[in-house]
């Protein structure tokens, strides 16, 4: 679709800031969370011609945000292995640069990454299983169940 | 959704309410922002997958997170771990007496889950490493005729995947994961010939292809809906069901007609997909069955896993060794020429594990994440000859694995290559499983990216700045060697013998400063003196920041015969699939680079048949003319 700035930034407003809390959830780094929004949003814009129907709009940022989030993902990943973060840094779970609060951290740390991106989308991403499961490529019936014992796992944490 | 499970989310929902998005992401700021950019001319092809593809990202983002998450795990678990009771404290296997006993098990710990919950602490999240990178893969594979064939973990140990090959029919696992399709290869002139189809509760995970016996097998998940009296609903009318249970379903078809594929019978047994092998005429199929739910003494379904509806016998069960348990490895063997029934089944407890299959034992290992420098992966080893299963010993060693490439079986020893805390090392454990030799305290600061075992030789990458690989000498059981050290910047994730002498790597390149990983590499090492590897070739593909190859070893196309090392790589623009050549003189050559047209969160699979290579992701299939690169034909499903 044809797009300028404005038109751009009106169907931004709806959703950027479910997309930061999205990245905030996956990355658990304010900062980081904020590079990865700007980052994906600045790429969305400049390939904003191979969107076809403005409706698709918020599944096609979440992708590129889901990319730029596995990227930097990655990068973080190297650097805990090389000691650029130390061990102690990570356990320090009061530190407020998480940007969320402890317990939601932790409860996301027991999921799977596959129950993790059912929960972040249902949560964030507003989806049903229905949607979801066109996303994932399963059926809705296996993405109620999956979601289900997430949730369940998630309530042992956050209770 | 229940009552419950909406109250979890509104609680997510609720704790990043009052997460105040930055200034800088304000819509006025960003379209400032964007003000200075413009929209790119280019054309290009719209993809008919983005949503697809944005899972896809998901998923593989979430994996290379997962190896963070897991120090963080250990991190997390610091606070909780004094002296408790380990599955690792014992060597041998229990089985159950009784049902009871399993019942006390459970609610031991359902009990202790909630007191955890009410001093909200955290619980062991167990190895957690996603389905596909558990296992790892084989030297080059049984091949019979001039076609590739799953890149597998242990050679003679074949292993189910999305797309299957008999070197003239291609067996396609659609996108939507209920329909197996049969193509017509035929040198790109691609027809469809058949397809199974099965409901829409259904989700094809793999499926395996025994040409001796004309046979495929679908392993499937599905969802079964039971009403109050357990009887198992066929109609998934909500409203007359009380609880649905996932199942794992390995389905068999006679293909002698692939117009006419017909069932011959199935299996299905509790709990979710977990893994799979074929050996000998016979399946094993490992699924995961958590008990969620209430338990109830006096009903046995529904704390005990179900084989074709009945409770498994509590002599099957091994108990864990410790008093408590909530989730189930449940293993059966099912002869494909009995396909209605198992031969054999076992029930493990579990925290959640992986398992490595080699030619004779089935080694299910779990670690148990704890101080920063005290995990303990606990090994199980279960012998499988024709279907029988027999718990046999169980062991334990420091640390935890990178994947099922870090351990392997060779003349009866066990060899393991371990990170332990923030050094490496290597264990050699004998039939009992105990611990005849091992060098400790290697690469500090770093941690194991990928090992390969060859006979009486080891070889595995560790990585900080720089990628040391390291060989081993593993003859003697009881005196481990380091044998040489090879730094080169970068690192492999994944390695494969390739010829006489030669071992692919297929990694990142990286920064020599900072380590931070930068394109995905090849690299070929000399290893015909392996105290002295030497790296011969290697190749940087520019701007392609990452490759399934790390995690899913399936999706490798390595044969050193024919020449030809295949796969996909993510660039910015979308997915490629890459084909490379070796040459002695010239090393790397790329003879084909192109873009991918399917969609699907599944994976993408290169698979030759003679002079033509298939590209198949999701329900698109592209195929080339392996001499001259040349598309010659699509298909789709």
């Amino acid at each position: 679709m044809q797009c300028d700035s404005k038109t751009f930034a009106k169907m931004y407003e709806e959703i950027y800031v479910d997309l930061y809390r999205y990245a905030l959830c996956m990355l658990k780094n304010r900062h980081e969370a904020e590079d990865a929004v700007s980052e994906a949003v600045i790429a969305a814009y400049e390939n904003i011609r191979k969107l076809r129907k403005e409706n698709a709009f918020k599944s096609w940022i979440f992708t590129i945000l889901a990319n730029v989030c596995k990227k930097k993902m990655k990068q973080a990943t190297k650097e805990v292995h090389n000691g650029v973060e130390s061990m102690d840094d990570w356990i320090a779970a009061e530190s407020p640069d998480y940007g969320i609060g402890t317990d939601v951290r932790r409860a996301f740390f027991i999921l799977s990454e596959e129950e993790q991106m059912i929960v972040g989308m249902s949560v964030f991403g507003g989806y049903n299983s229905k949607e979801i499961g066109k996303i994932l490529g399963m059926n809705s019936n296996t993405v109620r169940s999956r979601r289900s014992r997430a949730l369940q796992k998630m309530e042992c944490i956050l209770k | 959704m229940d009552k419950n499970e909406k109250n979890v989310m509104d609680r997510i929902r609720k704790a990043t309410d009052d997460v105040e998005v930055p200034d800088r992401l304000k819509p006025e700021r960003m379209q400032e922002v964007l003000e200075g950019k413009k929209p790119k001319k280019r054309l290009q092809i719209y993809r008919i997958g983005l949503l697809a593809a944005a899972c896809l990202a998901v998923v593989s983002g979430i994996l290379l997170w997962m190896s963070s998450k897991e120090d963080l795990a250990v991190g997390i678990n610091r606070s909780q771990n004094g002296g408790k009771e380990k599955i690792s404290d014992n060597k041998q296997i229990a089985s159950a007496e009784n049902y009871e006993q399993i019942y006390d098990y459970i609610k031991e710990y359902q009990d202790r889950m909630e007191i955890q919950e009410r001093s909200s602490t955290t619980y062991d999240i167990g190895s957690m490493e996603m389905e596909s990178s558990e296992d790892s893969a084989a030297t080059s594979g049984s091949y019979s005729g001039d076609y590739s064939q799953t890149n597998v973990r242990q050679e003679g140990v074949d292993e189910g995947d999305i797309v299957k090959t008999d070197g003239r029919y291609l067996y396609v696992v659609e996108d939507n994961g209920q329909t197996v399709d049969i193509v017509k290869a035929d040198g790109g002139n691609l027809e469809k010939s058949g397809s199974i189809e099965l409901g829409k509760d259904y989700d094809i995970r793999e499926i395996y292809l025994n040409t001796e016996k004309q046979k495929l097998v679908i392993v499937c998940e599905r969802v079964v809906l039971y009403n109050d009296s357990f009887e198992a609903q066929t109609d998934s009318v909500e409203d007359d069901y009380v609880w649905e249970e996932q199942k794992t379903v390995a389905i068999t078809y006679d293909i002698q007609d692939v117009s006419h594929p017909s069932e011959e019978g199935r299996v299905s047994q509790s709990g979710s997909y977990s893994s799979s092998r074929m050996a000998g005429g016979y399946l094993y199929l490992f699924s995961e069955y958590y008990v969620g739910g209430e338990i109830d003494k006096v009903e046995p379904r529904t704390y005990i896993p179900l084989i074709n509806e009945k409770t498994i016998e509590e002599s099957s069960i091994c108990l864990p060794q410790i008093a408590q348990g909530c989730m189930y490895e449940v293993i059966t063997s099912i002869n494909i020429e009995n396909p209605d029934q198992v031969e054999d089944n076992k029930a493990i407890f579990s925290k959640g594990g992986q398992v490595y299959v080699s030619n004779h034992n089935i080694y299910f290992y779990e670690t148990e994440w704890s101080d920063f420098d005290s995990s303990v992966t606990t090994i199980r080893k279960i012998s499988y000859q024709n279907g029988q299963l027999e718990a046999k010993k169980q062991g334990s060693f420091k640390g935890y694995l990178n994947d099922s490439f870090s351990i392997d079986e060779y003349d009866g020893y066990l060899r393991v290559v371990t990170t332990f805390g923030d050094t490496n090392a290597v264990y050699v454990l004998d039939e009992n499983l105990k611990v005849t030799g091992s060098i400790e305290d290697l690469a500090e600061d770093e941690r194991i990216y990928s090992a390969r075992f060859f006979g009486d030789t080891g070889y595995f990458v560790t990585f900080r700045e720089t990628d040391p690989l390291f060989s081993v000498d593993l003859s003697d059981p009881e005196n481990p060697k380091i044998l040489g050290e090879l730094k080169i910047p970068g690192f492999s994730e994944y390695l494969h013998f390739y010829g006489e002498d030669r071992l692919l790597g297929i990694g990142m390149s990286a920064d020599e400063e900072t380590g931070s990983a930068e394109n995905v590499k090849l690299s070929m090492f000399d290893i015909s003196d392996n105290t002295d590897v030497k790296e011969v070739a290697m190749y940087e593909l520019e701007d392609v920041f990452g490759t399934d190859v790390s995690y899913d070893y399936k999706s490798v196309l390595a044969d050193p015969e024919k020449n030809l090392i295949g796969f996909a790589g993510y660039t910015w623009s979308g997915e490629n699939y890459y084909l490379f050549t070796y040459d002695e003189k010239d090393g790397f050559i790329c003879k084909l680079e192109e873009e991918i047209n399917g969609n699907t969160s599944r994976g993408t699979r290169g698979i030759y048949i003679q002079d033509t290579l298939y590209v198949i992701q999701g329900n698109v299939i592209e195929a080339y003319r392996l001499s001259d690169s040349e598309k010659v034909g699509d298909f789709i499903l």
